[in-house]
């Protein structure tokens, strides 16, 4: 008998026969369990799938703590420039050689947009639907965020769990405006979002820190909140030559053109 | 037999029945699980002799059956193009052209599987397009490009039935009406390296029968993601839509 198989033999013996018992049915347990689960699953410590509906639409940020907003001197003078362009942007319907109201909202702007979200949790990755501009991002958990990524609205996102709470750290961005209000950014801004349940469950909290030194002195944080429709579905979001038709019918009926292809 | 190896696997009654209950338990719902839905999700991306590039042809290989007024427009549309003038697409609109159109882009497209929904996310235009499963239409359903589409499992094939288009969804340059309705039955093949996907198009305004296609998709490398791809971004060559 070596060794090994002596511990084995003990382990099996009458003095340990309960403990032993008690190992392996957990063990038993721990592959029914494990059988039972499948891969759809919500990956991360807490499920925050399902549609999630704007409790406010928040056209103007404001830092969560009822402060001003930071902004240096450059970034003073860009908003001031931004304000009367976004209004000029926003104020008409989407010309043949300007589509810039259709865009992306970039993040967070399209947090306070007043359009419900859908949010998903397949293996290692968070994938969020927005219904404004059907604007969907991935974020890929536990990686390190590309520091050579190719900018983009919502740009390049990485996440962990932090507890219950789901941090989304995003970089490279592309020029945007961090509200309606035409807040700026540049270059280098970091945003890092924070996802959790509270309320029981039924809201989602999301709370973003916006990071910029070039536009803001210190980094500030917004807050938005959804609530649970689990009824909803997402639908088509169009935004085109002469019409923007959302669900909520703003601006009248798609044009029906004459002729067109694919 | 050895006594000490004989003595490692002696296992009390009282602990086999725990065994024997669990890993029946285990068993069960592991064959449950193996006979649940197969796993679609991933990136994608069409192959090629399936593409927009190509005409759609039917699943034998003939033209469409396409209806005499829906030829009217195509063979309308054909010659603006060999005129070298440009026609209005959805593309240039930045609105999306229904699911069969944009599954046949050559950009990727990922599937985000869930029990209740499937989620495909395509790179072109970043338009999205969702199959609720063991759903109904909805009765009050907004026409709209991408449609209302429901799924169901049958064996490893996921059925898709989309009603509820909104008249202006393309394929290629075939016109489908408000009346279409399309029956999609996706399955893996290639041993999960490929997805087929046999589309049923029944609309009896741009077609003078029912017809199937059929469109081919290949799983793409581990690692591969979906990009963000934005229309809005250069439209700057869209004709006046009074000229068409």
């Amino acid at each position: 008998m070596t060794a090994a198989d002596g511990e084995v033999a003990r382990a099996c013996g009458k003095g340990r026969r309960s403990e032993v018992i008690r190992v392996i049915a957990a063990v038993t347990l721990s592959l029914v369990l494990s059988a039972g689960a499948g891969a759809a699953e919500p990956s991360g410590a807490v499920d925050l799938t399902g549609v999630w509906w704007p409790m406010r639409k928040t056209p103007a940020l404001r830092p969560i703590d009822g402060g001003q907003i930071p902004f240096t001197t450059e970034g003073a003078a860009e908003y001031a420039k931004n304000k009367p362009l976004i209004r000029q942007i926003d104020g008409a319907l989407p010309g043949v050689n300007d589509m810039r109201r259709c865009l992306p909202n970039g993040t967070p702007r399209v947090w306070g947009s007043g359009f419900p979200v859908q949010v998903m949790q397949p293996k290692d990755e968070v994938a969020i639907a927005y219904e404004k501009d059907h604007i969907r991002r991935f974020i890929y958990l536990d990686q390190k965020l590309d520091a050579d990524a190719d900018p983009s609205y919502m740009g390049s996102s990485v996440g962990h769990w932090d507890a219950d709470t789901l941090v989304i750290d995003s970089g490279a961005f592309k020029p945007t405006f961090l509200d309606d209000t035409g807040l700026p950014h540049g270059d280098r801004l970091k945003i890092t979002e924070r996802l959790r349940r509270i309320d029981g469950g039924k809201t989602l909290e999301v709370q973003a820190t916006i990071d910029d030194a070039e536009m803001y002195s210190k980094p500030w944080t917004v807050r938005h909140l959804f609530s649970l429709r689990p009824e909803e579905r997402i639908r088509d979001y169009l935004c085109g030559i002469g019409v923007v038709q959302t669900r909520f019918g703003r601006q009248g009926a798609i044009p029906k053109l004459k002729h067109h292809g694919s | 037999m050895n006594s000490a190896i004989q003595g490692a696997v002696q296992v009390p009654r009282g602990l086999r029945i725990v065994l024997a209950a669990g890993f029946t338990v285990a068993g069960l719902l592991g064959a449950t699980a193996a006979k649940a839905a197969p796993d679609f999700s991933g990136v994608w991306q069409v192959s090629r002799p399936y593409s927009t590039g190509i005409a759609p042809v039917t699943i034998d290989g003939q033209p469409p059956p396409i209806a005499p007024a829906a030829k009217a427009e195509l063979d309308y549309l054909n010659a603006r193009e060999e005129a070298g003038k440009q026609v209005i697409h959805n593309t240039m609109m930045g609105w999306p052209k229904g699911f069969i159109q944009a599954s046949r882009n050559r950009l990727d497209f990922q599937i985000v599987q869930e029990p209740k929904q499937l989620s495909f996310f395509f790179e072109e235009d970043s338009q999205y397009a969702f199959f609720y499963l063991d759903a109904s239409h909805q009765a009050k359903a907004t026409p709209s490009f991408m449609g209302d589409s429901v799924a169901r499992w049958e064996g490893d094939t996921l059925v898709v039935d989309t009603v509820g288009l909104n008249g202006q969804t393309p394929l290629n340059s075939i016109q489908m009406s408000a009346r279409a309705h399309t029956v999609m039955r996706l399955r893996l093949i290639n041993g999960g390296k490929s997805l087929e996907n046999i589309i049923t198009i029944d609309d009896p305004v741009a077609f003078t029968r029912t017809w199937q296609m059929k469109v081919i998709y290949d799983r793409r490398p581990p690692g591969e993601h979906v990009m963000e791809d934005v229309y809005a971004e250069n439209n700057r060559d869209l004709p006046r839509l009074d000229d068409q």
